[in-house]
């Protein structure tokens, strides 16, 4: 049996189909969940998608956390089951609480669509358990609110616990510590700007976001077998 | 002024409208991370 993927499907999404192509062509098994659905069935892994889930209405993310699916991506996750948070994703793991510090709006007030170099930091995540520390990708971003910021004593305990996944090679929109993607304290949440699942193929300019969604796809096989 | 929101509440004092707004600021209308809140209360009717 393939590794199961849930993606959730928020209002406003748009890179779930992405996010569904991408594991299917790494040979997951990828299935939509509606954020109103209680449930998230059987899975061995959850997405939260790119996009604009409720239209990012006060802010992204400050809506989408209180969608009925998220009770149960709280279980999922504080029982050890991966959660990526990709791009509004990782803005939606941010406003619900799984990860610290918030994403604000880019310096420069720009929204920013380009292929960005990224720098492996810490392969002590479900993203980056197969990724080499120091290793470069290159994956687009494509946000406006991708400004990672916290405060001093958290940035200090992101470092200490070697929880910073990914930092831009050049900061592109003013994040604290070049931070593109952080985990939490255990390593099976991680929320990332950068878009892995638009670059798992040469045609789309890079095929390097496959070695991020593939390391995934082992920690959701290591999670189901335990 | 990064948004202006303006709405009604009911509540049986000023003091119980402020600390109700101040919740809501707290959980849901602010993210205490990026923004500060100003509250001011206007209208009170009985």
């Amino acid at each position: 049996v393939s590794t199961r993927v849930g993606v959730v499907v928020f209002p406003g999404s748009n890179c779930e189909h992405d996010a569904v192509e991408a594991i299917r062509s790494l040979g997951g098994a990828a299935e939509l969940v509606w954020h109103g659905a209680s449930s998230l069935g059987p899975v061995d892994a959850v997405v939260l998608p790119g996009g604009f889930a409720h239209g990012d209405y006060l802010r992204p993310g400050a809506i989408a956390r209180f969608s009925p699916i998220m009770s149960a991506v709280q279980t999922f996750a504080s029982e050890g089951g991966p959660v990526l948070g990709i791009c509004n994703g990782f803005q939606v793991l941010t406003e619900a609480g799984f990860l610290p510090g918030a994403l604000q709006k880019n310096r420069g007030l720009k929204f920013l669509c380009q292929t960005v170099e990224l720098e492996v930091t810490s392969n002590r995540s479900v993203l980056t358990l197969d990724a080499q520390v120091a290793q470069r990708l290159r994956v687009p971003i494509n946000h406006f609110e991708g400004n990672y910021t916290c405060d001093a004593a958290t940035l200090a305990a992101l470092e200490e616990q070697d929880r910073i996944v990914l930092r831009y090679c050049t900061n592109p929109n003013g994040s604290t510590g070049d931070i593109a993607g952080i985990s939490n304290e255990a390593g099976n949440v991680v929320g990332l700007m950068p878009h892995p699942e638009r670059a798992c193929d040469p045609i789309l300019g890079s095929a390097d976001g496959a070695v991020l969604l593939r390391s995934f796809l082992q920690a959701a096989n290591a999670a189901r077998a335990a | 002024v990064g948004k202006s929101i303006r709405f009604s509440i009911d509540a049986g004092s000023e003091a119980g409208a402020r600390a109700e707004v101040e919740d809501l600021c707290a959980r849901f209308l602010t993210n205490p991370v990026i923004e500060d809140a100003a509250i001011t209360i206007e209208g009170a009717r009985s």
